[in-house]
This record gives C-alpha cells, structure tokens and sequence, in this order.
C-alpha cells in the first residue's frame, strides 16, 4: 500500500493577482504519477504563482520552494538581477498598467 | 582559506560580486573595470557610440570587432544551427520593439515586429571582421555575459588562485572547498527549489521572470517569431567548464531538449522547471531538489 491513496488529485494555481489560473490534474497510483494533465490558461510567464499546499506534498516530482535562511547557501543562481534603472521602469509600467 | 574578500559593483545592467581569499589591489580593480569598459563600448546596444549601434547604423558594410567577437560568433552560430534559428543576436530590434530599448521604455511599438534574418547568412565573419549584408542590431544577451564573467576571471585567475566571479547570478567558481550554490525559484525568490554544489565550474540561470514586464512581454526573444519565446517552461540552469557555454544553454533549454544539447555540446548538468513546478533534470550527482 503506497503512502498516498491511489485516484485522482487536481489543484488549481491561482496567479496574476487571482484572475488567471493553471489547473493541474494527476493520476497516483502505488505513489507513481501514472498521468499529468496541465491545463493553463496562458503559455506566459504568470507574475507570481501559489499551489496548493496539499497538491505539492501529495504528489512526486513536484518541486517545493525552501525559504532561503532556512539552507546554508553560498549564492544564488536564477535570472540575471536587475538594476535600479531597470526596475525603476518595471514599477512606473505596472503602475500604468493598473491605472487603466 | 576562505574566500573572505568581496569586491562588488554594477556593469552591463547588472550586480556583480567578485569574491578572493584576499582584496584585489587598486590595479586589479582598474583593469577589470577597463576590460568591462571596453565590452561595453562594442556590445551595448543601449549606447548610440558602441560598434553594434554603429554597425546597425551604417550596415551593410564591414566593421573591425575586437579579438572576442570569434568565440561569441562562432558560438551562435553553433546555437542558430543547435536551436534552428530559434536563437540569433540579430534580435536587438525585436527587443526593442518589445519594449527592451535604450530608455526601457517597456512598451511596445504598435506596429507588427520584423522577424530577424537569419544571422550567419547576414552577418558573415572573417578574422574579427564582421561583414553585414543588411541592417541589422546585434543583441548577445544570451551569451554575452557569461562571456565576460570568463574574461573576467581569467584575469583574475592571474593574482587569486581560488575566486568566484558572479554576474547577477552567472558565475565562474574556482574554489578549495564545494561552494553551495541555491537554485532561485522563479516566482517565490525569497526561496530555492534546491542546489548545487560546485568548485571548479560554471553556473548560470535563465528565466522570464525578471525582465517580464507585460503579458507575453519578457526579454527571451523566439528569433523565428521575433516575440518572446511561447513557452510553459519558467526557469533554466546548466553547468559548464565556462561561464559562456553555460550561459548558451540555459537560453537553449527553452527551445530544443537537453539531449539535442548534449549531443552537440558534449554532457552536461542542467535543470528545466516547467509552469507547473515540475523539473526535468540531471543533478542528482552534484546537488539536490526539494520536493
């Protein structure tokens, strides 16, 4: 008896402040993910993103966000940081953005 | 002996961080500041006196680029050929179109984009002479900072045995003992989905997460569409002998498989995290995810 109970599990994502979502269907069997079914609504880059807790501990292959004074970290590697000047013009077009 | 020292600054739009067991010298210093100086001079397409500008200005024509200009050539030609065509330096006036201009105005222009030429067809190279049939704005985003961090370090390398040298998260690591490197989550980046340990390589990450600054609007530009890249895929890594090839195919990653990679550019570790927060990856042997 695998540790989760075989069936179907599904969780929405919520991004863009709330009005976009991704939903994420998955077939667990003996713990195996015997099939994925992603639905999002856009193939772009959501600005933030929050799953369901209980999606991402039930099921494998998911990765997990550990915060980072939790793990002793050199440095860190991901997209290039940016520059005052460039977020500077981040912040003025998304206030534009919202005004409208 | 720990690598105590950090020497930190901003250049090419970016945070940098050098760290040596002991402080660079004010000579040091001024050289590595020269050697960004002069890369900034011919690469930036932000300034209207650098070689690119001048090349998209007076082009077509033939144009004297510095001794860097054949690695970074012959390296996209490898990744226009690897990624057929998806990746091309002949974006910078798709980027600016999209927004990514020298005023980061971050706004589209309202006409439809041009699709940028293919570029070894376009811009031919002889020596470090660049021969442009057409018009046309050369962008080396993709590679170009990682390119530099390995000028950089290999100056470096000349006075400090050990070192790490990182562009805003694309860093060369010549240490004595592992150095334990977070992979960024792309949308939580008060966390990491796991990390690295490494000593005497490459890393570099990619994403759309940063520079994103509309719907569909991030700066990984689909040189076949001349739009940012359609993609499920939020955030890559690769690790490399150099600070370039790494950089080359975390752009890559988002436009052919990691086998198709790995068949042309020798074995590698990288990891690919997709909208849904699943990871495809070959890490278990230097690092680990949490999951």
């Amino acid at each position: 008896m695998g540790k989760y109970a075989n069936g179907e599990y599904t969780a929405e994502g919520l991004y863009s402040g709330g009005s976009k979502s991704i939903i994420v269907k998955v077939q667990l069997d003996d713990d195996a993910i015997t099939h994925v079914e992603v639905t999002p609504n856009t193939p772009t880059v959501p600005f933030s993103f929050k799953l369901q807790k209980s999606f991402a501990e039930a099921v494998p292959g998911v990765v997990v966000g550990k915060p980072i004074d939790e793990v002793k970290l050199d440095k860190l590697a991901g997209s290039s940081r940016t520059t005052k000047g460039f977020n500077d013009a981040l912040e003025k077009i998304k206030s534009q953005a919202t005004d409208k | 002996m720990a690598l105590q020292c950090t020497y930190q600054f901003e250049a090419i739009g970016t945070p940098w961080t050098i760290e040596t067991e002991t402080p660079l010298s004010a000579a040091v210093t001024r050289h590595i500041h020269g050697l960004i100086d002069d890369f900034d001079q011919t690469y930036s397409r932000f300034r209207p006196d650098s070689l690119v500008s001048q090349a998209r200005a007076k082009a077509p024509g033939s144009f004297t680029f510095p001794a860097s200009i054949a690695a970074l050539y012959d390296m996209y030609a490898q990744l226009e050929e690897t990624t057929k065509g998806a990746v091309n330096p002949l974006v910078g006036e798709a980027l600016e179109h999209w927004g990514y201009d020298a005023d980061y105005s971050l706004h589209p222009a309202s006409l439809p984009p041009l699709k940028p030429r293919a570029f070894c067809e376009n811009v031919t190279r002889s020596g470090t002479t660049l021969t442009y049939h057409s018009p046309a704005l050369l962008d080396i985003g993709a590679i170009g900072k990682g390119y530099l961090v390995d000028v950089i370090a290999k100056y470096i390398a000349m006075h400090h045995a050990h070192y790490v040298v990182d562009a805003g998260g694309d860093m060369a690591i010549r240490t004595t003992l592992p150095y334990v490197i977070g992979l960024e989550h792309p949308f939580e980046l008060t966390k990491v989905i796991g990390t690295v340990s490494l000593q005497d390589q490459s890393i570099c990450g990619s994403s759309p997460n940063r520079r994103n600054w509309g719907k569909g609007l991030h700066h990984i530009m689909d040189a076949r569409t001349g739009r940012p890249a359609q993609t499920d895929i939020v955030a890559t890594w690769a690790i490399a002998s150099s600070t370039m090839l790494a950089d080359a195919l975390t752009t890559a990653l988002f436009f052919v498989p990691a086998t198709v990679l790995r068949q042309h550019f020798g074995e590698f570790h990288y990891a690919i995290m997709t909208a849904d927060t699943r990871v495809e990856h070959n890490i278990a042997e230097v690092g680990k995810l949490y999951g």
